[in-house]
């Protein structure tokens, strides 16, 4: 028995259970349309969400660089313009 | 009788097959406009997309024909991202980035706060949303309305609606989601911790520069989100050069405020009954909800760990203000700590994390771009 529960769409849910009704017995062909269409069910794709994992990974570490990258340029300029100011007060 | 006939001749589309849609989206309408007014939850976008739920929810409904006047609308500043674009310029400019420039240390928990946007795209994975609509869905965790709506325009994503009614709703919701989970994971004596405000002196070359700076710094790393950090600091450079003020004025008030008009009642299209009342919509809303969620932690949990290798410790409650729901996030931070401790301000420094926030939702909306188109 297929343990995987498949998460369709109202048009995609409707489709499938007039598909699957031939391996249905008779009796619980009515019942079972019916629940497909009154309850989505998930599908939990394992495969995507292993997939997905590089992208998090490579989003937190591509946020963490260009913060640093920014924090590292904004340092330099508080440092530059702030000696400029220094000079800007010795001279007057 | 005809005459009555023909009057009334839309009614039967009420009672009709999905006729019961519509009356759920013109509750839900109502409910929207009532956060909006009575809660006083978002009323400057809640109140004109509930109002444009029930205008676009009318049966035969004129105003989302092809020449209707929502669907002008929408093609005219949603559909190329335009509406969110320019709102961008209103928020750069009344942004202050000078809590942060005076401590540019704290966009690292601005950082950190995104964390909840790439758990949800894997979470979203999970429950079988394709790539794209994954990705739309987890910029709901940018707490940004305009990164969501460009987002996920760019990525055609199915599920609009429910992005941008979650994405709007859940940051108004920021001072009930936020405080739970952060005296979920921490500690009494952490959240007395007090930080003493020394602020640097900022020059106002640096305030002029660093707008232009981050847009290439950004741009170069993320080119699909040039436009996105490059209004919003175009916004920011018109406020801090000094020679422009009524420009300021006018892109923080009258700008703004037109820009928010229609972006709101044009958002509606996308709560068309048929779009917006399926069983993914409250899928949607749970993962937004999760996303929010997963960036309070991540911000508190990066202070924390930066706190083991500190003597004078930070307050960890700080990471949770990098969520960009500006000033919001801040003030609900701000808050707890005084409710810990009546001498504990730590206003200033929640302040900075918030707005470093900001710059990093637009950062992660265009990495995530980058990675999935």
């Amino acid at each position: 028995m297929n343990n995987e529960f498949v998460f369709l769409s109202e048009t995609e849910a409707n489709t499938n259970s007039e598909t699957e009704s031939g391996s249905l017995e008779n009796g619980s062909q009515e019942l079972t349309e019916e629940i497909t269409d009154a309850t989505m069910n998930f599908r939990i794709d394992g495969q995507a969400f292993v997939d997905s994992l590089p992208i998090m990974g490579k989003g937190m570490l591509g946020i963490f660089l260009v913060t640093a990258v920014i924090v590292i340029t904004v340092a330099i300029l508080n440092k530059v313009t702030g000696r400029k100011k220094k000079s800007e007060n010795n001279e007057s | 009788m005809d005459f009555f006939s023909d009057l009334f001749s839309n009614v039967p589309n009420l009672f009709g097959e999905g006729g019961w849609k519509y009356v759920v989206m013109w509750i839900i309408g109502g409910v929207l406009i009532f956060l909006a007014i009575k809660k006083k939850m978002e009323p400057t976008l809640l109140l004109p997309m509930g109002f444009g739920a029930i205008l676009v929810n009318i049966p035969m409904s004129g105003a989302v024909e092809a020449d209707g006047a929502i669907s002008i609308l929408y093609n005219a500043g949603i559909a190329n991202e335009l509406f969110p674009l320019l709102l961008f310029v209103g928020i750069g400019a009344m942004i202050d980035f000078g809590p942060l420039l005076s401590n540019p240390k704290l966009m690292i928990f601005g950082a950190a706060a995104q964390f909840g946007i790439f758990f949800t795209l894997s979470l979203a994975s999970l429950f079988g949303f394709d790539l794209n609509d994954a990705a739309s869905i987890s910029i709901i965790g940018a707490a940004d309305g305009p990164t969501s709506i460009f987002v996920a325009n760019l990525l055609n994503s199915n599920y609009k609606g429910a992005i941008m009614v979650a994405a709007y709703s859940y940051m108004a919701l920021v001072p009930i989601i936020q405080p739970p989970v952060i005296k979920a994971i921490t500690s009494k004596k952490e959240r007395r911790i007090k930080m003493p405000y020394k602020p640097a002196n900022v020059s106002k070359l640096t305030r002029i520069l660093f707008p232009i700076f981050i847009t290439v710094i950004v741009g170069i790393v993320s080119p699909k989100s040039v436009t996105l950090v490059g209004f919003l600091m175009f916004g920011n450079l018109i406020r801090e050069c000094g020679v422009l003020d009524n420009l300021s004025e006018t892109a923080q008030n009258v700008l703004a405020n037109l820009i928010t008009i229609f972006l709101g009642i044009s958002i509606s299209l996308n709560l068309q009954a048929e779009q917006f009342i399926k069983v993914e919509t409250f899928i949607i809303l749970g993962l937004g909800l999760i996303a929010f969620i997963f960036d309070t932690f991540g911000g508190v949990m990066v202070a924390k760990f930066i706190n083991l290798f500190l003597k004078n410790k930070i307050n960890p409650m700080i990471g949770a203000a990098g969520i960009s729901a500006f000033p919001m996030s801040a003030r609900v931070v701000h808050k707890i700590g005084l409710e810990e401790d009546n001498q504990n301000f730590l206003l200033m420094h929640t302040i900075g994390v918030n707005v470093s926030g900001q710059i990093a939702s637009v950062i992660a909306g265009g990495l995530i771009l980058n990675m999935v188109m």
